[in-house]
């Protein structure tokens, strides 16, 4: 669903604060809320974007991007600096087949 | 052969393949139906063909007679050799032998298995004719002028049943002209059919041919003299790279300027002052440019797809172009272009001390001129002072940059700042 959310006088409304105020407005809880897309406009005042209600979590983790997930707090990002990730990736040039995975993580101790 | 029936209905059709032996009830054991049927429809049109055949050969058949006479006549020579003609003429004869075989053969039922002799000697005479396409394309030139030279000659006057016509064998022998006189060939218009050299004077030229079309001079006592008309060319209207310090564009893109724009308000009070009433909801029609268009357009995509679009590398270049041409773009953040605005201000502070200079004169003098004209006012222009006046700050911008040589590096520098900045070299 598209939201219109208006605001007067705050800059804009968390994502978390939504999906609270979503889940109360349609009978659902607010682990199965996804909101994305807000943008506010010109002004201030006013926000719109988007939001989608699944019938269950488990739904919803089948369904819905793994970013958006991780904003939920289901799974883990991966590794972010990108110099930790070169030197994983030159950690496994060494290896060949599964004992890259072995070898990327153990390497590091 | 069989009825010459002229209408090709399909009771004709049916008459015809009776008399043939072929039955087109069904109720006949030998026949299925589908053949039948397939033979019922192919009928009128199998009346149709072999009727035009009939046609085409007994028109053949005339001309063959009158070919046969002439050869008779021993006048048309064959003695030389075999020709490129002669060969074609020869092959497609047995071409036409053949063929009426293979039809005839089809007709009664005979197989006609690819080993038949017929259709070797048929596919031989084909590969012969095919081969002699490009070599008869060669000498297409050749052949046409001499069949106009005697059909020319035939109209002209030479009686009809003698030779007037030239026969050319093979790399042009000898021409056998009886009754047709040199003359005759070149008032046609093909002057010597041996000459296959190309002829200028074959090409229509517009003097020959039209004497009222126009010459290259109209008349010889107009004086206007035009310009033969060889080859297109450019058309500058001045001389093209003026030495001037503010070119053309930078003069356009500063006139176009906020700086300008705002000074332009204040000082040029007889022009009244431009507002659009885009963006405010006024007016008969809410006023929507392209901008606006394509908004609304990714506002509605977002909208439907549930998806923000970012801003692409295309579409933010798209927007830079757009600002740059139309100079200032809806809302302008003063800051920004404060040094540009500045910069600009040098050209224009320039201008205007140029246009003291004019009107004040130098130095001392300038200064006491100046008081005295704030003392007494502007009186009425003495002859001896020259003054300029201009009309606006366009105006007095334009006369500087005639007028100003920009020698020194300064000068340079400035220019190079107020260039175009997808000009700029950094």
């Amino acid at each position: 669903m598209i939201v219109d959310v208006i605001h007067p006088g705050r800059p804009n409304v968390s994502h978390k604060e939504l999906g609270e105020k979503l889940a109360k407005l349609y009978g659902s809880t607010e682990e199965c809320v996804f909101t994305f897309g807000f943008r506010t406009a010109f002004g201030g005042g006013k926000s719109t974007g988007f939001a989608l209600i699944y019938d269950s979590l488990e739904e919803a983790k089948k369904v819905e991007p793994k970013y958006r997930l991780i904003r939920h707090g289901i799974g883990a990002k991966g590794i972010i600096s990108s110099k930790q990730r070169k030197e994983r990736k030159n950690r496994a040039k060494k290896f060949r087949g599964t004992k890259k995975a072995k070898a990327a993580t153990a390497g590091k101790k | 052969m069989v009825s010459k029936s002229k209408s090709s209905s399909s009771s004709d059709a049916e008459k015809f393949l009776e008399s043939i032996g072929v039955s087109t009830n069904s109720d006949h054991q030998d026949v299925s139906p589908e053949l039948a049927k397939a033979v019922k429809s192919d009928a009128p049109l199998l009346v149709k063909s072999l009727n035009s055949l009939i046609e085409s050969i007994t028109s053949t058949k005339s001309k063959l007679n009158e070919l046969k006479e002439r050869i008779r006549s021993e006048t048309l020579p064959t003695s030389k050799g075999v020709s490129l003609l002669e060969v074609k003429l020869h092959s497609l004869l047995s071409y036409l032998t053949n063929l009426s075989f293979f039809i005839l053969l089809k007709l009664q039922g005979h197989s006609t298995a690819a080993g038949h002799p017929a259709l070797d000697k048929l596919i031989e005479l084909r590969v012969v004719l095919e081969k002699m396409k490009p070599i008869e394309a060669k000498l297409k030139y050749q052949i046409d002028k001499v069949v106009k030279a005697a059909n020319e000659a035939d109209g002209k006057g030479a009686s009809k049943g003698s030779a007037s016509g030239t026969v050319v064998g093979w790399e042009g022998e000898e021409v056998e002209r009886k009754g047709v006189s040199e003359y005759e060939l070149q008032a046609a218009g093909v002057s010597d059919p041996l000459q296959f050299k190309p002829n200028p004077r074959n090409l229509v030229g517009a003097m020959s041919l039209d004497p009222t079309a126009p010459t290259y001079q109209d008349e010889p006592g107009s004086g206007v003299y035009r310009p033969p008309k060889i080859a297109p060319t450019k058309y500058t209207e001045d001389n093209p790279k003026k030495k001037s310090q503010l070119s053309q564009q930078t003069r356009e893109s500063l006139s176009k300027s906020r700086l300008f724009r705002d000074m332009r308000e204040a000082f040029d009070t007889a022009r009244p002052e431009q507002v659009t009433s885009h963006g405010t909801g006024y007016g008969l029609r809410e006023l929507r440019d392209a901008k606006d268009e394509e908004l609304q357009k990714i506002e509605d995509f977002e909208l439907d797809n549930y998806q923000r679009l970012g801003a692409t590398r295309d579409r933010n270049k798209r927007e830079k172009a757009a600002i740059r041409r139309s100079g200032t773009s809806g809302i302008v953040d003063e800051m920004e272009n404060l040094e540009t605005d500045f910069l600009h201000m040098e050209s224009l502070d320039r201008a205007v001390s140029f246009d003291d200079k004019q009107r004040y004169g130098a130095g001392l003098l300038a200064k006491r001129n100046q008081r005295a004209e704030a003392v007494f006012g502007e009186g009425d222009e003495s002859g001896a002072r020259k003054r300029k006046h201009m009309g606006d700050a366009d105006e007095m911008l334009r006369f500087q940059s005639k007028q100003f040589s920009s020698k020194t590096g300064y000068d340079k520098a400035i220019r190079k700042m107020t260039r175009p900045s997808h000009k700029k070299r950094k």
